[in-house]
């Protein structure tokens, strides 16, 4: 079960972890916490003329769950619309980290990027 | 003699896996598991005893009402006050608030200072900010310092400058396991306002010291059974007699009146029935007698040196990690005052995500800020781990937990 959560995605997104920092220019942002461990994330989101999104980024602070998966959501976020945005969840982060059914512990980290990302389009 | 292999086959639970591996139970400090003896006392009031208390003119109903008087008795005597003096709540967090409302909104005025300090439990920070904005009354704080310890200088400014109406301190630190000198602080507290009242948070103090609350300079006293081997739901806020009369009831409702009319009611003159609204939980009273007899048996004194022993094992056997940086009171020359649990950062890797991997080898842990936001903060921790301990861990089982801290490092550098 450990090995299935810490797997090389997750590892290396959080080793190495891509659009991170405030971007220069930015449309949305969103900061938010997890109240019950403490980390925290904003994201800012830049969209072009056909409402798809053109810049990416995030800052945060937290665990290898909730900084991978910012990570790795943050690529995915490139050239989706706010349809497309609202519509992820739980079970489509899960494909993207590659992780089966997380615990309950877990789940507010695995979910962490997505609220803030989901809340910035929504406000 | 502490015998702490046969205090062992008292809890149930501690013969199961988890992960396939042999539980080791290190979140007492949330927690703890209970004995057989508690278990069995709840389960032999609903096999043998169930009725509601103060009602029923029948023979289970007077059962009951008497286990209810006889434990609320056993619970009083063991933290050393009278049956009279106990508060029946459903937790810590209950009795805390139960003290802003029956006392706070009825005698603290505008401008007058409630004092706490920075390590608080967030139950005992959020009731206080409440009250102060309902009362126009200031909230002051008592610093920590980095070494664990609060800052006995700022303690004398604040009492000598400012009109102090409230101390409010936890006895034992949740996420530090300082054992604040409480006593030393309310005496002093006394001398420069004597009309000043004084609760103490004992829900991390009560599993781990004797408590003499009638020998104490406390106005009220606030504790969970949960932590101290009883049941979860139940609590007490004790209160000296003196000041109990300056309590008004802030849950209304059945049991607690006297005479009720349409369009009015007055309260019960008994204090133990003033302060109890509604059907109270009588197993929940029963098993937590049952915990307080155990402890009992075994003895305070004992129970906290043995907690103690813990606690250096702990520090001494964590402080060999390099990763690992032990935060709160370390020196040997203090550890008499460190309680009940040792909390530490690893180095680059956050906490839930040790917490984790130590969970996969069988070892609980609390991971996150404990309800200490503030103390967090100020000491820029973004998480730490806790082990905390009770009467049935071992130092036998640190050893694992330090062999299960490997396991973080092969996990984020293979």
């Amino acid at each position: 079960m450990i090995d299935d959560l810490y797997q090389e995605v997750i590892l290396e997104a959080y080793a190495n972890p891509k659009n991170t920092g405030k971007l220069d220019s930015f449309d949305v942002h969103f900061a938010e916490r997890n109240a019950s461990c403490g980390d925290q994330i904003e994201v800012f989101l830049k969209f072009d003329d056909a409402n798809k999104v053109k810049a990416v980024s995030w800052i945060g602070v937290g665990c290898a769950i909730s900084m991978a998966c910012a990570s790795v959501l943050s690529e995915e976020m490139k050239g989706k619309n706010r349809e497309e945005i609202a519509a992820l969840n739980k079970v489509t982060l899960e494909e993207m980290l590659g992780i089966h059914g997380i615990s309950i512990g877990r789940e507010k980290c695995l979910l962490l990027a997505l609220t803030a990302f989901q809340k910035a389009i929504t406000k | 003699m502490f015998d702490v292999s046969k205090i062992r086959q008292d809890f149930p639970i501690l013969t199961r896996e988890v992960h396939d591996k042999p539980l080791i139970y290190l979140d007492n400090g949330a927690t703890s598991q209970k004995p057989n003896q508690v278990i069995d006392a709840i389960s032999d009031y609903y096999r043998n005893h169930n009725a509601n208390v103060h009602r029923g003119v029948h023979q289970l109903g007077d059962e009951s009402t008497q286990l209810f008087h006889k434990s609320r008795r056993t619970i009083a005597h063991f933290f050393g006050a009278e049956s009279d003096e106990l508060v029946v709540v459903r937790n810590t967090t209950e009795a805390i608030n139960q003290i802003a409302y029956s006392w706070g909104d009825q005698h603290l005025q505008a401008d007058q200072v409630i004092l706490t300090t920075e390590l608080e439990h967030h139950s005992n920070m959020v009731p206080w900010q409440q009250l102060a904005h309902r009362k126009a009354a200031r909230v002051m704080h008592v610093p920590v310092l980095e070494n664990g310890l609060l800052d006995q200088d700022v303690f004398q400014h604040i009492l000598n400058d400012e009109q102090v109406a409230l101390f409010v301190c936890s006895h034992v630190s949740n996420t530090l396991g300082t054992r604040n000198p409480v006593e030393q602080m309310s005496e002093q507290l006394k001398q420069k306002h004597p009309n000043a009242k004084i609760l103490i948070d004992g829900a991390q103090a009560a599993p781990h010291l004797a408590i003499h609350f009638d020998h104490s300079p406390f106005d009220f006293y606030a504790v969970s059974a949960h932590k101290m081997l009883g049941p979860m739901g139940v609590g007490a806020l004790l209160v000296k007699r003196a000041v109990l009369e300056q309590l008004s009831p802030f849950l209304f409702g059945g049991g607690m009146i006297n005479e009720v009319t349409l369009d009015d009611a007055t309260w019960a003159d008994d204090i133990e029935d003033r302060f109890t609204a509604g059907t109270p939980d009588v197993a929940g009273l029963v098993g937590w007698a049952a915990a307080c007899e155990y402890l009992k048996a075994i003895g305070m004194k004992e129970v906290e040196e043995y907690d103690n022993t813990l606690v250096r094992a702990a520090v001494k056997k964590l402080s060999k990690v390099p990763e690992v940086q032990v935060v709160g009171i370390i020196d040997s020359a203090h550890l008499a005052q460190r309680v009940g649990a040792v909390s530490f950062l690893y180095k680059e890797i956050h906490a839930h995500d040790v917490g984790q991997i130590l969970d996969s080898e069988g070892v609980a842990v609390r991971t996150g800020h404990h309800c200490t936001m503030p103390l967090h903060h100020k000491f820029g921790w973004p998480a730490t781990v806790r082990v905390s301990f009770q009467i049935y861990n071992t130092v036998e089982e640190l050893d694992v937990l330090v062999e299960a801290l490997e396991k973080v490092k092969k996990v984020f550098r293979r």
